[in-house]
Formats: structure tokens, C-alpha cells, sequence
């Protein structure tokens, strides 16, 4: 059985990086089995196809447009993602996750099953870092996301030491580099792509 | 009596691509391009560590990611006067080639094939005409009549159970739909296929990048994979040949199904050799270098004014002066304070909205100009520039698509009609084909550099004191793209990005001079002006990507989109 579990959005246009930040607070707070797929997948449009295709179950993290209050919480199921109207298509943006569901099923090969658990946003201007409102809705999805995947048989497990959870996008501007006129080891990002 | 059109995706919270046109007598007349959210990702980068600004621009665009992670290390090593080790140069060049192929794909198939492609009609088609058919355009293994008669049934499921969603914006029956229903059956069981093989491209990408979307590989001063041929967590034996066999099937699937493809529609819609010309200014960097040193490069780069191919300027590396120092972007007609014209190294992002006024400031796209004139970049612009030069390898694939055009279409395809909307489809498909030779040759380049016993893929940088400027070219699926730094004591205290669709889709600059989108739908036809394909037609044909970029869904389907007509 495939799971994936994907977090979508924009880390830099404040709310819209939801689906992300959840998903990073998830992964720094519970251990899955390696088949379950944890991946920040950021604006994906078409790009979402490999992603989704063949999966068993897809649970999506995202930020939704609703009347309800910001920091409210909504889930859908994938007839309803199929059923959402679709906009014209201009940019490759515009074909999103509804689109990318209806090309795989006449394909043959869409996910069996989709949850979408959207979170109202407050603003999606430029800038990282989340409003009150939304911030306050994480811990709610986090629950959500293990709801989902014990009630699918999946062992998840509440790691003993939490880890601090990987909002790169959020780390301040740093006081510029201490060691101006020496080598300077990118070890950060050398131990990123390693893992 | 002349009318307006607007077309105005709110999508997205934030919005995207506006097109105002004014239409007389069944033509555009005037046209007006605006980007609807401003793009202020720049100043986020202010004060930063010039070694992680990468990892900032790939989120730029969800779809775009590794294209700015590349323009933007080429800008930091640029600045540094950074040489780069060749395995970095060729793992880039495979990660970048992998990534074009993917985009190209999904472009024709995924988001311009329904403006062309009846899929309604695909279901009066007979499977057996059409596998004949297609045997004549192609040795394609799988247009076989059993194949196309499943594609046809499934097909008919879901026309018969009202689930069309996915072509809900296709505009079948419209009068300008001309493809024979063979035809149409043919695109659409090809539209089905393309998602395998942008999938098998997407994953190329991800066996080099580490990761996809959001490569992790990159590093100011290489890449990041480690290469140790018997170690199974770094780039191995293993890992290469995985890369060779996904990149065979992709280049199969272009050169036998998407190059015939595109030149089929073409010749079934000669007419569109004909609209959608707009600005003939064409810029195109060079790229894919097989040097550390940036010497020598796969992809031609050039200039074309006024459409003289004959005048053609070659572009022979990214240090040319031209590049480096006539680049400028206007804010006239965009909602940035004031109205003047810097190079992008003293360009200021200072946004000032102000309503929609045509007259006036209507974009938050900046106008860049070359030289002070607008240019069109993307495939068409390389493929001229490269076919003008005389350049091998986008003459074979540039003749081999215009004569298989002309053979269908019975009548001669010159090169002088790729100045037109299906002139850019067609010659996307044609840098695909191009980039399919030259996957193998840069995979050959890697294996043997490697294989001679060259391990090297990073060099750390140094940062000075003071005052460093440098500028990243790439030539990307969409064209020209420029970054642009400046660091001050290893700290960024400008960074600006030129983008194609900025320079696609510019508003009018300081003279009233419009953008290439703006310029190209003039003329256009609109048969219907409720339901404007041909507009769309002209406006896919750039491949706009404007996003930079918000996504939020809307699964409760209120308004998400509005075509107006005034």
C-alpha cells in the first residue's frame, strides 16, 4: 500500500505556506513507516502528476478558499476534487490538483483515494511566516494527518524527543558571513542533500 | 463597433495573467498584457547569505524551481569568478536538459494541445484509419488499433457519464477546431501517453537533484553529489544507467510522437503560420557549456532585429557585453514608484499600486528592454538564432520539421512562417528533439569524464570584502532568464530576476512600445468573443508562467475565473 503525504504552497506568500509548515511540525513530531511518502512539494500545477499517480492514498495539505473564518480547518475527498469547476487554463499553474485527478483517471491510474485537509487562510501576501490564526490551526492538522493514517493501518509513532521541525524559509537573515577571505565549507547544504 | 475582451483568471487569491484586447471586424486590434500580483521575492533575499539564495529562488515558481536555482549559483560563481568542476557542469546540464524535456512535454500536451485538439470529436473516429495514419507520421510502437479503440472506449465512458471535467475548458465544436476526427483521436490517446514519459523525465530530475520539485543538489560552487562508482548512496554506475534508460524513452516519445504531433497540427492549421508574429526582436543566451570555464556551449545564443535573419548576432557566452550591460527594465506602465529605466544591478523594487488604468500603469510586470527594444525570448528565439548561425543540430531537427510539416500540409513550409503562434509550439517541439540528442551526449560527456578517474563536483567559494556584482544567464524551457546579484561584505544587498515571461509578457515601456504578447495578438481572428480561443491559442504559444506564486484551491467552486466582454 502506497501512502503519500504531501504539503502544498508557497513558503513565501505567508499562509499559503500552510500545507508545508504542517507537514514539516508532522514530520518533526511522529516517525512513519519509509513507505509512507513525506514531501513538501511547494506549486507544483501538472508537476503534482508523478506525485499522485498510482498512489494509493494521497493526503494533501493546503490552503483553501472558504467562507469560514481563517484557521479553519476543511477536508475533502476526491469526488469532490473532481467535481470543483476549473479554471481556463493560462499558465501552467492553473491546472492544479483538480485537473492532475481527472487526467490520471482517464489514464487509469489516479490515486484510489485523496484527502485534502485545507486550512482558511488569513492573507497570502508576499513574505514568510504565518498569521496567528493559521498557526493556531497546526496542531489540529498535525492531528488530523496521524488521524488519517492509523485509521489506513499505518504505525505512526510519536517520536520520544521531538525534533525541531526543518521551516528553513523561516530562519532570519543571518549577520553575513563571519569568515570573509577564507574557504567557507557549504556544509549545510551539503548535509541537506545527503539525507 | 469595436469591443473589449477580458480575460481575467482569479484563480488564485492573488491572481495571475490578465489579457485586455479590444476586437473590430473579428480582430484584435490592441492588446494589453498585466500580471496581476506583484512579484516582490527579491526582497526577501536582502541581507542574505549569497550561498543560499537558491534555495529562495526555486520557490519563486512551483514549476520553475530548478531553472532558478541554476541562474541563481550561476550569479553568485559569476560574481566570484568561479570556476566550476566539469562533472558539476555536466550533472547540471543533465539535470537542466531532463527538466526541459518534462516542461516541453507538458506544455504541448497538457496545456496547448486543447486548443487545437477536438476531443469530442476523437470519439467519430475510426481506430483502424487512425493507427494507418499514424503508421505513415511515425515508427511509434503504440498507435496500434487495439490501442486507440481502448483510448476511444475509455474515452466514451466518460463522455457518457458526464465526467469531462479535465476538458471543461476545451471549446469542442468551436469553428476554429479544424483537425479530422482521426486526428483528434491520435492527440488524445498521445495526451494520455505524455504523462508517462514527462513522468520518466520528472524522474531524471529527481535521481540527480536528489529530490523533486526543489532540487537539493545544488551548491554556489557545484553540485552536491558525491560520484564514487561503488557506493551505493552516492552517484554510482547504478544510479547513471538508471538516468540512461529514463532518458531513452523520453527521447523516443519525442522524436517519434511529439516532434510528428506538432507537425501535424501545424499543417492542419496553416493559417497559424501566419498570426500571432508580434515583436520579430528575438534574444536567446547560449547554453548547456561543455567547459568549467564557460566557453563553449551546446545551445546556440543570439540576436535578431526586425526579423533579418540574415543580420543575426551570435551571443558566444554569458560574459557578452550586450547581455551583461544593454538589459533594462522599465516601469512606465507598471505599479512600481516612478516611471524610469534601470539595469537590473540598480534596479529597486518599491511597489506602488494604483488602479488598472491602460493609459496608464496597468501591470505589475516591469518592461525590459535590449538596447532599449522589446525582445522576444523563448524556443523560437533560439531555434532562429541557432538556424540563422547555421548551427548543425537545430538545422537538422529545424529542416526535418519543416519539410514533414510541408509533406503534410502539401504545400512549402518555410522557416520565415515560424514567426507566427504555431511557429513558437513548433519550435519548442524542435529544441525538444535538439535536447533529446544532446542528453545523450552530455550522459556520454559525464560517464567518461568520470571515468577518468575525475571525482571532483565542488569547489568551496571564497567571499572578498566589499563590493562584488555578478549575473547568472540560463536559457531555460521559456526562455532567456537572467539573475542578477550584487554582495556587499558576503551579504546580497540587490538581487533582481529577469524572467522570460517578463520579458513575454511586458506592459508598454516609456515610448508606448508594447510587449511581445501585446504585440502578437494583434490581428488574431476571434470568431466568438465569449468563447476566444484564438486568443488563447497566441497566448500558450509563449508558454506563460507568471505564477511566482500563490496556490490555494478553491474546491468549493465559487467564481474562480471570468471572460468578459465589454
Amino acid at each position: 500500500m502506497r501512502i503519500s503525504v504531501l504539503g502544498m504552497g508557497n513558503v513565501l506568500m505567508g499562509d499559503d505556506g500552510a500545507g508545508p509548515y504542517a507537514l514539516a511540525t508532522f514530520a518533526a513530531q511522529y516517525a512513519v513507516p519509509k513507505e509512507v511518502t513525506i514531501l513538501d512539494i511547494g506549486t507544483p500545477g501538472l508537476d503534482l502528476v508523478p506525485h499522485i499517480a498510482g498512489v494509493d492514498t494521497v493526503i494533501l495539505l493546503d490552503t483553501v478558499r472558504s467562507d469560514a473564518a481563517p484557521g479553519a480547518i476543511r477536508a475533502y475527498d476526491k469526488n469532490t476534487l473532481l467535481r470543483a469547476k476549473l479554471p481556463p487554463r493560462l499558465s501552467p499553474h492553473d491546472p492544479a490538483v483538480g485537473q492532475c485527478l481527472a487526467m490520471l483517471e482517464i489514464a487509469g491510474c489516479g490515486p484510489r483515494e485523496v484527502l485534502l485537509i485545507g486550512v482558511v487562510p488569513e492573507t497570502t501576501s508576499f513574505g514568510p511566516g504565518l498569521t496567528p490564526a493559521v498557526q493556531g490551526a497546526i496542531p489540529a492538522v498535525v492531528g488530523h494527518i496521524v488521524t488519517a493514517l492509523r485509521a489506513r493501518g499505518v504505525a505512526v509513532e510519536r517520536r520520544p524527543c521531538p525534533e525541531v521541525p526543518d521551516l528553513w524559509w523561516e530562519v532570519p537573515v543571518a549577520a553575513g558571513l563571519s569568515d570573509l577571505g577564507e574557504t567557507v565549507p557549504d556544509d549545510r547544504l551539503l548535509t541537506r542533500a545527503a539525507q | 463597433m469595436s469591443k473589449r475582451i477580458v480575460i481575467d483568471p482569479v484563480t488564485r487569491i492573488e491572481g495571475h495573467l490578465r489579457i485586455d484586447v479590444e476586437v473590430d471586424g473579428g480582430h484584435v486590434t490592441q492588446a494589453w498584457a498585466s500580471g496581476t500580483m506583484w512579484r516582490g521575492i527579491e526582497t526577501i533575499l536582502l541581507g542574505r547569505d549569497p550561498r543560499e539564495a537558491w534555495a529562495f529562488t526555486q520557490r519563486f515558481c512551483g514549476v520553475c524551481t530548478t531553472v532558478h536555482a541554476i541562474a541563481s549559483v550561476r550569479a553568485v560563481e559569476d560574481a566570484l569568478g568561479l570556476e566550476i568542476p566539469l562533472n558539476a557542469t555536466y550533472i547540471r546540464n543533465l539535470i537542466l536538459i531532463a527538466h526541459a524535456l518534462h516542461d516541453h512535454i507538458v506544455h504541448f500536451y497538457h496545456l496547448c494541445a486543447l486548443d487545437w485538439v477536438d476531443v469530442v470529436s476523437a470519439l467519430k473516429a475510426d481506430p483502424a484509419k487512425t493507427s494507418s495514419l499514424a503508421e505513415s507520421l511515425s515508427p511509434w510502437e503504440r498507435n496500434s488499433r487495439n490501442d486507440l479503440k481502448a483510448v476511444q472506449d475509455r474515452l466514451k465512458g466518460f463522455v457518457e457519464s458526464g465526467q469531462l471535467g479535465i476538458f471543461a475548458n476545451g471549446y469542442w465544436g468551436h469553428p476554429a477546431m479544424k483537425l479530422p476526427p482521426e486526428v483528434n483521436l491520435l492527440a488524445v490517446s498521445h495526451y494520455l501517453q505524455a504523462l508517462e514519459y514527462q513522468q520518466k523525465a520528472n524522474q531524471v530530475v529527481a535521481i540527480l537533484g536528489s529530490k523533486t520539485p526543489n532540487i537539493q543538489n545544488l551548491a554556489v560552487g557545484g553540485v552536491a553529489n558525491a560520484i564514487n562508482l561503488d557506493n551505493d548512496s552516492t552517484l554510482n554506475m547504478d544510479k547513471l544507467y538508471m538516468v540512461k534508460s529514463l532518458f531513452d524513452d523520453v527521447i523516443q516519445f519525442v522524436q517519434q510522437v511529439y516532434l510528428p504531433d506538432t507537425c501535424a497540427v501545424a499543417a492542419f492549421y496553416p493559417e497559424w503560420l501566419k498570426y500571432g508574429s508580434g515583436v520579430m526582436n528575438y534574444l536567446a543566451v547560449p547554453d548547456l557549456p561543455i567547459d568549467s570555464k564557460g566557453t563553449a556551449f551546446d545551445l546556440p545564443g543570439g540576436i535578431i532585429m526586425d526579423g533579418a535573419l540574415a543580420n543575426v548576432r551570435p551571443v558566444k557566452d554569458h560574459h557578452d557585453v550586450t547581455i551583461t550591460r544593454e538589459i533594462t527594465e522599465n516601469v512606465s506602465h507598471a505599479w512600481y514608484k516612478g516611471s524610469g529605466t534601470k539595469h537590473p544591478w540598480e534596479g529597486e523594487t518599491n511597489p506602488d499600486f494604483t488602479d488598472y488604468d491602460a493609459a496608464g500603469k496597468y501591470s505589475w510586470v516591469k518592461a525590459p528592454r535590449l538596447g532599449g527594444k522589446p525582445m522576444q525570448v523563448g524556443p523560437l528565439a533560439q531555434i532562429l538564432a541557432g538556424y540563422a548561425q547555421g548551427h548543425a543540430l537545430t538545422k537538422k531537427w529545424a529542416d526535418l520539421a519543416l519539410s514533414t510539416t510541408s509533406s503534410i500540409a502539401k504545400m512549402q513550409i518555410t522557416p520565415a512562417m515560424l514567426h507566427s503562434t504555431l511557429g513558437r509550439d513548433a519550435a519548442r517541439a524542435i529544441r525538444a528533439a535538439m535536447l533529446s540528442d544532446l542528453a545523450v551526449e552530455h550522459w556520454q560527456r559525464l560517464v567518461d569524464n568520470i571515468g577518468k578517474g575525475d571525482n571532483e563536483t565542488f569547489v568551496k567559494p571564497t567571499f572578498p570584502k566589499g563590493e562584488i556584482r555578478g549575473v547568472g544567464f540560463h536559457e531555460a524551457p521559456r526562455g532567456a532568464l537572467s539573475h542578477w546579484v550584487v554582495i556587499d561584505n558576503g551579504k546580497i544587498t540587490n538581487y533582481q530576476a529577469v524572467v522570460p515571461t517578463t520579458w513575454n509578457a511586458s506592459p508598454r515601456d516609456e515610448k508606448g512600445t508594447p510587449g511581445p504578447y501585446e504585440a502578437s495578438l494583434a490581428g488574431n481572428p476571434v470568431a466568438d468573443a465569449e468563447l476566444p480561443l484564438e486568443m488563447l491559442r497566441t497566448i500558450h504559444s509563449f508558454d506563460p508562467c507568471l505564477a511566482c506564486a500563490v496556490h490555494t484551491l478553491d474546491p468549493e467552486g465559487r467564481e474562480i475565473s471570468r471572460i468578459k466582454v465589454l
